[in-house]
């Protein structure tokens, strides 16, 4: 083990964690069905002689949480230092992670601001003094959508591409023109029932073409879901987005501030579009009250209203912390992903938040600045 | 020095790709025996010929093994992440033309676009506990055409043969697969997505991007190149 890690232990045991046995080689079932199949491209795949896939440890989190389930315990803090495997364009498939995941604490907001101020101290730990936060909190989009009165569907859909600021502008565009989602060609008997609003009648004739096609309703999609969901499509296919509330939504992703200030200008973009934001505001703003009380010497927070994490498990505050502001790629990043449990087979809802450091991106930037070599050194 | 040409060893696809190599102008000699996959050009010994299954074509291309080769495109871009940096497609060759596209079953009369599969997956694993399923043989066309999509939650079944039959056997819920008419999809009850073409594949003529030549055989493969693609503007 190198010194650097060691070190990075000694820090994690001092904050009362855990440190499991995470081996090199995971089942990539649960990781492929909590992340989806895109990950198979960036992740090493491999199988056993039973034909069970394998990959190399793509990271931390999915592992630990795996861990945590099968120990039964309620509530629990992990701490981890390895590398980890994955196909990147610009920088080595093999790197080292250190990090925490905080499992099954109830104070949400109080785990919130623990989980951010622990990546700051491991990032001086590391020699990383100044940093640059980004905060984000997806609860306070899907406020803003729901207090805006948007369907349900629509508000899934803008939600799932929280964080993506092109997906999100064709969503919007989308919704708002001619082509948010007509239902083509149906035949008369069909489009009476959807007129008619008769939910029974187009059951009925799903369940006909599920018989005829020979597909069983235990399989996978049933006639009534298949049949709500055509329902409510006809219901949103003449409804448009209108032009005001298009603006207001952009300007609400438009917001970009010092955390200080973000509250303010939360509370102002409410009151114009007269939308309450209700409890997730008063999360907020109970966070960033905490946040500032924090010693964050050399440390600059900014909320962004449009950041986010494009993994569906992500539900809430998350960040990401840069040696710089222009810096491209995070020194750290991380937030709270309650739903993560229940993805990975927990009846429980089990809230959880955990951020990772990018260690040897701390090295390389130090190493070149001291004109050093890249070999870890003790960093105590 | 010489370099290889490798054309399919069987089927219409076969046949096709003769007649088009005799229209430029290449008198190609058969195998001496059944055993044998070398040919060969008469009066142009620099050129030789080998017959490969398609899909081995695609896999020697891309390995640099030959320099040129008749194949699906669908083939040569299942074959390899960012086809282009390994494989120049030369000409599209007007024959062996089929779609991969993605299907869902007729049953699913809430989902035309690829918009609305999106809206199915997502919901897909809080309402029945796990991923929506895909049957395809081609990995890499599907993580590519659903990642454009901005689709990430799914998974998909291997699928290498009769793949049409996956979800009323319920081992997948839809599939993506290659169709020339569609009456095989029809038959089997299921409709292609309005925009879910991902790709309209023929045979191609394709050159290897990573294959080292000397001057005179990069003249000599373009010309082959130029031949060709000159018999397909001007069918006799």
């Amino acid at each position: 083990m190198t010194a650097l890690a060691t070190t990075i232990e000694l820090f994690l045991r001092e904050r009362k964690c855990a440190l499991p046995e995470i081996g090199l080689l995971q089942p990539a079932e649960p990781i492929l069905n909590a992340a989806g199949e895109d990950i198979r491209r960036r992740i090493f795949m491999t199988a056993d002689r039973q034909g069970r896939d394998l990959c190399l440890r793509p990271e931390f989190t999915i592992p630990v949480c795996l861990a945590h389930l099968a120990s039964g315990k309620a509530k629990k803090r992990y701490g981890y230092v390895g590398q980890v495997f994955r196909q990147r364009a610009e920088e080595p498939a093999e790197f080292t992670q250190a990090g925490i995941e905080d499992i099954g604490a109830r104070k949400s907001v109080a785990a919130d601001v623990r989980c951010l101020a622990d990546s700051v101290d491991m990032l001086r730990l590391l020699g990383k003094n100044r940093l640059s936060v980004t905060l984000g909190d997806q609860a306070i989009f899907e406020a803003v959508l729901k207090a805006m009165g948007l369907p349900r569907a629509w508000r899934e859909r803008l939600g799932r591409n929280f964080g993506d600021a092109d997906r999100l502008r064709a969503d919007l565009d989308r919704l708002s023109g001619k082509e948010n989602g007509g239902l083509g060609d149906l035949d008369p008997k069909l489009r009476a029932a959807i007129e008619a609003g008769d939910r029974d009648g187009v059951e009925g004739e799903v369940l006909a073409r599920m018989k005829e096609a020979g597909l069983s309703e235990d399989a996978g999609r049933s006639a009534g879901e298949i049949a709500a969901r055509l329902l409510d499509k006809a219901a949103l296919s003449a409804v448009r987005l209108a032009p005001e509330k298009r603006e207001m939504l952009e300007a609400f992703l438009a917001l970009d501030a010092p955390l200080r200030d973000a509250n303010r200008r939360l509370w102002s973009f409410a009151r114009r579009a007269n939308i309450p934001l209700g409890k997730p505001l008063e999360t907020f703003h109970k966070r960033a009250e905490q946040l500032a009380r924090l010693d964050l010497e050399n440390v600059s927070l900014r909320y962004r209203s449009a950041f986010g994490r494009r993994l569906d498990y992500y539900t809430g505050f998350v960040f990401e912390i840069r040696g710089g502001p222009s810096d491209e790629k995070p020194l750290a990043g991380g937030g709270r992903y309650d739903r993560l449990m229940t993805v990975l087979g927990s009846r429980a809802k089990i809230p959880a938040t955990g951020f990772a450091v990018y260690v040897d991106r701390t090295r390389a930037n130090s190493a070149s600045k001291a004109g050093a070599t890249v070999r870890a050194g003790g960093g105590a | 020095m010489t370099i290889t040409l490798a054309l399919p060893s069987k089927g219409r696809l076969k046949e096709q790709t003769l007649a088009l190599l005799a229209r430029a102008g290449f008198d190609i000699e058969l195998p001496q025996d059944a055993r044998s996959y070398r040919g060969a050009v008469n009066g142009l010994p620099e050129l030789e010929i080998a017959f490969l299954s398609a899909s081995e074509i695609a896999r020697e291309l891309i390995a640099g093994k030959i320099a040129l080769g008749v194949t699906g495109e669908d083939l040569a871009r299942e074959s390899v992440a960012e086809a282009d940096k390994a494989l120049a497609f030369r000409a599209k060759l007007g024959f062996g033309a089929a779609d991969v596209v993605v299907a869902v079953p007729e049953a699913w009369i809430d989902v035309g676009t690829m918009a609305d599969l999106d809206d199915v997956a997502a919901a897909f694993r809080q309402r029945h506990h796990r991923p929506l399923r895909i049957a395809t043989k081609y990995w890499q066309l599907t993580q590519n055409w659903f990642a454009d999509h901005g689709i990430a939650l799914y998974r998909i079944v291997e699928s290498l043969g009769a793949t049409e039959g996956a979800p009323a056997a319920g081992t997948a819920d839809i599939i993506v697969d290659i169709t020339s008419t569609g009456s095989t999809l029809k038959a089997n009850h299921l409709k292609i997505l309005s925009d879910g073409i991902v790709l309209r594949s023929e045979a191609n003529l394709i050159a290897s991007r990573r294959v080292r030549l000397t001057r005179e055989d990069r003249a000599l493969l373009n010309s082959v190149c130029e031949r060709i693609a000159a018999a397909v503007d001007n069918p006799a």
